[in-house]
């Protein structure tokens, strides 16, 4: 598996990376000012921007839309499958914390539900808290991403008594601390792309975890 | 309620249903009986009380007899009255197990002690929220594998 | 521009290409059998692998095996389980280890750990005949009225070829160590040779009896003594796997000491997850060099668990007998030789080449 994994990995990225060495030949001269995988790895597009993601990869693969409602404030909705058996639809608003030259600080905030299908069925309302740091350099742009979740699990008690039925509700706690490191790359203004490591602790902290991989494929322009 | 009210408790309650994790249904029962020794045997010490189901489900190989879901520990041998909840999808039927722990030391039949005797009941009239049942503790150190069915 | 661009992306793709090749495993061939002692090597077989059928592994169970895959393995707990519990799984997990020979376990535990029937095994045992050793088991939960179907059955088992042992776990199969309604098994084991692997001390499975009699290997030794010709396995040391500590280890090796019809085992006390600093193999197998009993220690693991767990646990065990200071007279022993002389196997000259 481990062999399969690695020239898989390896192949996606040096086709990536063939791409975009072609695509770096036959750049504009200008450089962009902000671009699709920008606005998708640094997230919060400018006004009337847009910004449509697809990230696929192991365990995680992403959709993700985001629509700039101003020049601070970003409408997104998400949706984010493990493995096909956990998926996360997420809608949210990001707002821009800090731009300059070459930093962009992106604080966003998503709520949806949790939809887990295996051993044990995991549902419920869900929450997610995170930061985007990236650091455009021309085409390229190395990106960070730091957040917390939390899902809400309801379970239900009902015991039948003499004097009646009764039901009760209950709710667990799963926490998810997460990280992406990555790298975007331009290869228009309106087309991008990025690979990156994710690492989504699960239930943590009693749980353990495996790192993965995305690549994804980001389109963008103005409404 | 309006009709707009309803639709959307209606709407909250289905998805509610739909996303239930653990589903725990329990049946209460309330157990008056009598645990004992036979006659002239000693009968000092707390008693020691393991409710069962008497068959758990389980898939052909899976289902098999017995399957504790709670202990009680009774001041000793005499009435004893217990209200239990009974998980209702983990299996039919009650049992009680009962050991009376001569020496005190909360271990049935630790090494050299061969005297503390041990009792099952399979309960009659299950499912019902009221039940009793007679416990006699005549078997010195055997768990409820030896004594059921 | 241009300049600017053109060299990056090629330095990438080559040091990226690089690491693509790096990552495969392109070794020729399995690796060499059997373990390297100071140099030389030697032979090893792991009395202790579950074979199975997720199937017959209890919800309850199946939920508590998901939380422990690692994320997102457990999302699909099944197909990760079901990979590994196939024989040739697990005849790939002995080969990455250098590991020559391997005990597979039945199991009759419906309220715990599942069943794994002797039918299984028996096919199992097919797969690698010379290699794989069959553990028989049998039904107890309906010990009042199948007790004499049940021996007959084992018995039947114990006659087929590759079956040299009986498996029993009186924790997952709720039965009293130290209740005389169930010494026929033993006299079985004793009737026709066959030693018998018992599981000690407490377990992490849901449904488990965790009482004393049920988990202290103490409640054993009325049986050992009264059949002296049945060869008892005690493995895992008594552990404590829910506080993770030694808790019959003492007595292991105070039985082990007392009576030459006691074998202990040492699997999966020494685990990543049960025993995070390693401190506890290390001082089991310190513990019984020093008692003296290294002729009385069978090597098993309680494998094959995770992909790579069966290798991992042989070297933290090998490690743990170097640091115990054991001769290679010693670890050759434990690691296959006392296996070998308890189950009347012969290991072949290319178990260790």
């Amino acid at each position: 598996m481990n062999v399969r994994f690695g020239v898989t990995f390896g192949g996606c990225v040096i086709a990536t990376l063939l791409g975009a060495s072609e695509a770096a030949a036959a750049e504009p001269r200008t450089p962009f000012p902000a671009h699709a995988a920008l606005d998708a790895v640094g997230g919060s597009p400018a006004k009337g921007a847009y910004v449509l993601s697809a990230q696929g990869g192991w365990p995680f693969s992403f959709l993700r839309a985001q629509v700039g409602l101003s020049d601070r404030i970003t409408l997104q909705s998400e949706l984010e499958s493990a493995v096909g058996r956990r998926y996360r639809p997420m809608l949210g608003i990001g707002v821009r914390l800090a731009e300059a030259t070459h930093v962009r600080l992106t604080g966003e905030f998503l709520a949806g539900w949790l939809f887990q299908r295996s051993e044990e069925y995991r549902r419920g309302p869900n929450g997610e808290l995170r930061f985007r740091l990236a650091i455009p350099v021309r085409r390229f742009v190395p990106y960070l991403v730091l957040g917390t979740r939390h899902a809400f699990l309801p379970d239900l008690l009902t015991i039948e008594r003499a004097s009646g039925t009764e039901t009760s509700w209950s709710l667990r706690h799963e926490w998810t601390p997460w990280a992406t490191l990555g790298l975007g790359f331009a290869i228009s203004r309106g087309i991008g792309l990025d690979l990156g490591i994710n690492y989504g602790w699960v239930g943590a902290p009693d749980t353990i975890a495996l790192p993965g991989v995305h690549l994804g494929l980001h389109f963008g322009g103005d409404r | 309620m309006s009709r707009a009210r309803f639709v959307f408790a209606g709407a909250l309650g289905v998805v509610l249903a739909g996303c239930v994790n653990e589903e725990t249904r329990l049946y209460e029962i309330e157990l008056d009986g009598k645990v004992a020794v036979p006659d002239g045997a000693p009968s000092a010490g707390a008693v020691h009380l393991a409710f069962h189901v008497a068959k758990t489900f389980g898939e052909g190989d899976l289902e098999h007899p017995l399957g504790v879901f709670e202990t009680r520990t009774v001041a000793g041998v005499g009435p004893v009255r217990e209200t239990v909840l009974y998980p209702l999808d983990e299996g039919e039927g009650l049992v009680v197990y009962g050991w009376l722990d001569s020496d005190g030391d909360g271990v049935h039949c630790a090494p050299g002690q061969t005297e503390e005797p041990a009792g099952l009941v399979k309960v009659a009239g299950f499912p019902a929220h009221a039940l009793s049942f007679s416990l006699t503790l005549r078997a010195p150190c055997v768990g409820p594998e030896s004594l059921y069915p | 521009m241009k300049r600017r661009f053109g060299k990056a992306p090629l330095a990438l793709v080559s040091a990226l290409a690089l690491s693509a090749l790096v990552s495969l495993d392109v070794g020729c061939g399995a690796p060499p059998r059997g373990v390297d002692w100071n140099g030389k090597r030697l032979p090893a077989i792991d009395m202790h692998l579950h074979p199975g059928d997720w199937d017959h592994v209890p919800e309850d169970t199946r939920k508590f095996l998901a939380s422990r895959f690692p994320f997102p393995i457990g999302l699909d707990a099944e197909a990760a389980a079901k990979g590994s519990l196939l024989p040739e799984s697990i005849l790939g997990e002995i080969d990455d280890a250098g590991i020559w020979g391997a005990g597979l376990f039945a199991i009759y535990a419906p309220r715990t750990v599942g069943v794994a029937s002797n039918e299984l095994v028996a096919e199992d045992l097919t797969f690698a005949p010379d290699r794989f050793f069959g553990l028989a088991s049998l039904r107890v939960d309906r010990w009042t009225t199948d007790r004499d179907a049940e021996l007959d059955r084992l018995k039947s088992t114990l006659s087929r070829p590759g079956f040299v042992g009986i498996k029993l776990a009186h924790a997952h199969q709720h039965f009293r160590m130290d209740d005389p309604a169930f010494f026929p098994i033993y006299e079985v084991g004793a009737s026709l040779g066959k030693p018998l692997y018992l599981h000690t001390g407490t377990s992490p499975f849901p449904g488990t009896s965790q009482e004393p009699a049920y988990t202290d290997p103490t409640y054993l030794e009325t049986a050992i003594q009264q059949f002296p010709a049945a060869t008892f396995i005690l493995g895992h040391l008594g552990y404590d796997f829910e506080q993770k500590r030694h808790a019959g280890l003492e007595t292991c090796i105070r039985l082990a000491k007392t009576y030459p019809n006691v074998f202990l085992e040492p699997s999966a006390l020494g685990s990543a997850s049960s025993d995070p600093t390693g401190a506890n193999l290390k001082e089991a197998m310190r513990r019984m060099r020093e008692a003296g009993i290294t002729d009385r220690v069978v090597y098993g693991s309680d494998g094959p668990q995770s992909p790579g767990f069966v290798k991992g646990y042989l070297e933290r065990t090998v490690a743990a007998m170097k640091d115990a200071g054991y001769t290679e007279q010693e670890a050759a022993a434990v690691l296959a030789g006392n296996f070998a002389r308890v189950f009347g196997v012969t290991v072949p000259a290319e178990a260790a080449e």
